[in-house]
């Protein structure tokens, strides 16, 4: 699990003279793909609060006043949709998805960048498919007058929009890092902190846990 | 022979170092393209992502971040160190028996291995511990962080397998209890007879103990509210999660008064990330599950089981070794999620218990997180200490075999497993 401060390593990042040295046009690619990711994530962070409070007030009212909310269940479970595809984005630019790198971390810098780049287009081809299908899919559904099941009948195409969206953002990301590494530049941000990376013995990282006297 | 090319295949892509989920995705991609197109395939993502029970992960994962950044464990090892410093290998003990509370809270092997190993291992090398030794103990005792709950892995096998999540919750902490029992056992037997220069220290008197575990007494009150509450049917899963979480928050912001609304943001934020890192693989997991089926794969699998004749026993040993195996080289979510669908009809037709299979595979997870060469503990360990990763290794060795005989008592003895929930309350 990842725990440093995003807006402080963003800024960092936008303000280093790597990045001022940058063509205009990704430059200004950075920028967009920096503030829509960011904004996305703080989205999908809010949904993450709104469920809690969502399923918080659904006990409360079951155990209180016995008038249980049915449709929470499912509206948390559409909210997951959305914190997923929006949150996937920065997790993507920060180079956080899960992968095996077994092999790739033995390349030669050379061959090591190919591999990124490999990486890159590999997730640019899955946002690619998450936006074509994703918007084909909520048009059929849309056509259709598709409505989802369960307590509350929302248009499905609306929610299925999620898809392409979450898409988008990718794509912009798998841009910008292939661009980058056609340039010979790290393909995007630098991870949140890495397990014990920025930390010495003695003390935990990730808390002042009290070691026995 | 066709599952064969799949799978090495797939796993072929995956060492090319493309992200998980778009290796999944890709090559499920390139599958369906093959049986005739992509059809809706986002249709498949949404309505896997779409579930109600997924959402304990991200509320889960906000717990553990409030827990933390609140400081409400910050005692714990203080106060398992109190309580076990009589003991020969006292500090080994309480590093065990910090692992297993800290897992109830963070269900990550990863993060309780970082959290504790970072304070245990300079203190055991400091008392005289060697230095192999206490990377074992943190080592193994992190992995429990997957194995008693909450845990990440478990959501994500019951849900896709269709299985009570919290009873696959229940099932795990006999055998966590019992596998942190002989972590201990392990730790107390070689500082005694291995190690007998380093000294055990006056038992506490009840005073102290008592005033440790009251300096403790929110970080193990939670999972008991989690836990209890699954067990007594008053929660699902998904409430015993946002259950925690704001008790998380009411004690940290007014018991210990020290977190504030950017600490709880930044542990919303986390919480996204963490959510956003396993939930992806599951959706590239969805297509190539869809077109598995599609390919009537599992069908094969089970037909082929059904013709060698080899017996639930046979069946179960075989997959804990090919897992054994896949977990040298692969993540343990991607092994959850290709494996147990495809097996999932060959388990209904062997007639086996998907809570006992799901506690078997969380234990062959956790030993893949201390098996070379990918071992997320492994790497932690190393990121802490920097020491050899040689040393790192040989120092976990015992435990992998700890492990394997735990894993061995669940399979022969299913009981340790189910009968937890068995007596759980509306199950």
């Amino acid at each position: 699990m990842s725990h440093s401060d995003d807006g402080a390593a963003d800024k960092v990042s936008s303000d280093s003279a790597a990045v001022r040295a940058l063509p205009v046009a990704l430059r200004a690619l950075a920028a967009v793909t920096n503030g829509l990711t960011a904004a996305a994530m703080a989205l999908s962070a809010a949904g993450v609060l709104l469920s809690l409070v969502l399923i918080g007030w659904s006990v409360l009212m079951r155990y209180g006043l016995n008038r249980a909310p049915v449709w929470v269940d499912d509206a948390v479970g559409m909210l997951l949709v959305a914190i997923v595809m929006l949150a996937a984005a920065q997790v993507l630019r920060r180079g956080e998805h899960i992968g095996v790198d077994l092999l790739t971390e033995r390349l030669s810098p050379r061959a090591a960048r190919w591999a990124m780049a490999w990486a890159a287009l590999a997730a640019g081809v899955v946002a690619v498919i998450l936006v074509v299908n994703g918007w084909q899919t909520a048009m059929q559904s849309r056509q259709f007058g598709v409505v989802t099941e369960g307590h509350i009948e929302w248009p499905v195409w609306i929610l299925m929009l999620l898809m392409p969206a979450g898409g988008v953002l990718m794509a912009l990301v798998s841009i910008e890092a292939l661009w980058r590494l056609a340039l010979g530049l790290p393909p995007g941000l630098p991870p949140t902190a890495k397990p014990g990376s920025a930390h010495g013995p003695g003390s935990s990282p990730v808390t002042g846990m009290k070691v026995p006297k | 022979m066709t599952i064969t090319l799949i799978l090495v295949g797939l796993v072929l892509l995956l060492f090319t170092g493309v992200p998980i989920f778009a290796g999944l995705s890709i090559f499920g991609g390139l599958l369906l393209l093959g049986q005739g197109g992509l059809a809706s395939v986002t249709e498949v993502i949404f309505g896997e992502l779409n579930r109600y029970l997924l959402v304990a992960i991200p509320l889960f994962a906000f717990m553990a971040h409030v827990m933390i950044k609140g400081r409400i464990v910050d005692d714990l090892y203080d106060t398992a160190y109190t309580l076990t410093r009589h003991l020969p290998g006292g500090l080994g003990v309480a590093t065990i028996l910090a692992c297993t509370v800290f897992a109830a809270i963070s269900g990550s092997s990863v993060a309780t291995a970082l959290t504790i190993g970072a304070v245990a291992i300079p203190q055991m090398v400091r008392l005289g511990y060697p230095p192999r030794l206490a990377y074992g103990l943190v080592g193994a005792g992190g992995t429990l962080g997957i194995l008693i709950p909450p845990s990440g892995p478990m959501v994500l096998y019951g849900v896709i397998t269709d299985t009570s999540i919290g009873g696959l919750f229940m099932a795990g902490v006999l055998p966590g209890l019992m596998m942190a029992g002989l972590f201990v056992l392990y730790a107390v037997v070689s500082v005694h007879f291995g190690h007998p220069e380093i000294k055990a220290e006056p038992r506490a008197s009840l005073r102290e103990a008592g005033r440790a575990l009251r300096q403790s007494v929110w970080a193990i009150s939670l999972p008991v509210l989690v836990l209890g509450g699954m067990y007594a049917g008053v929660f699902t899963a998904t409430e015993a999660a946002a259950a925690g979480a704001w008790l998380a928050l009411i004690v940290a912001a007014f018991v210990y008064r020290n977190i504030g609304f950017k600490d709880v943001w930044q542990s919303a934020v986390d919480a996204s990330r963490t959510s956003a890192m396993l939930f992806m693989i599951l959706a590239g997991a969805s297509v190539f599950g869809h077109v598995l089926t599609k390919m009537r794969i599992p069908q094969q699998i089970v037909e082929m089981v059904v013709s060698a004749d080899i017996g639930v026993f046979g069946f179960l040993v075989a997959m804990m070794a090919l897992i054994f195996v896949l977990g040298m080289f692969l993540e343990s979510i991607a092994i959850i999620l290709i494996t147990s669908p495809v097996i999932l009809p060959v388990m209904q037709h062997l007639g086996i218990n998907p809570i006992w299979y799901g506690i078997l595979l969380v234990i062959n997870l956790e030993l893949a997180q201390i098996t070379p060469p990918v071992g997320m503990n492994l790497f932690t360990i190393k990121a802490i200490t920097q020491a050899p990763m040689g040393e790192i290794i040989r120092g976990s060795a015992p435990y992998v075999l700890l492990m394997i005989l735990a894993m061995a008592l669940v399979m022969v003895f299913p009981s340790i497993a189910l009968w937890l929930p068995s007596t759980m309350i509306g199950r």
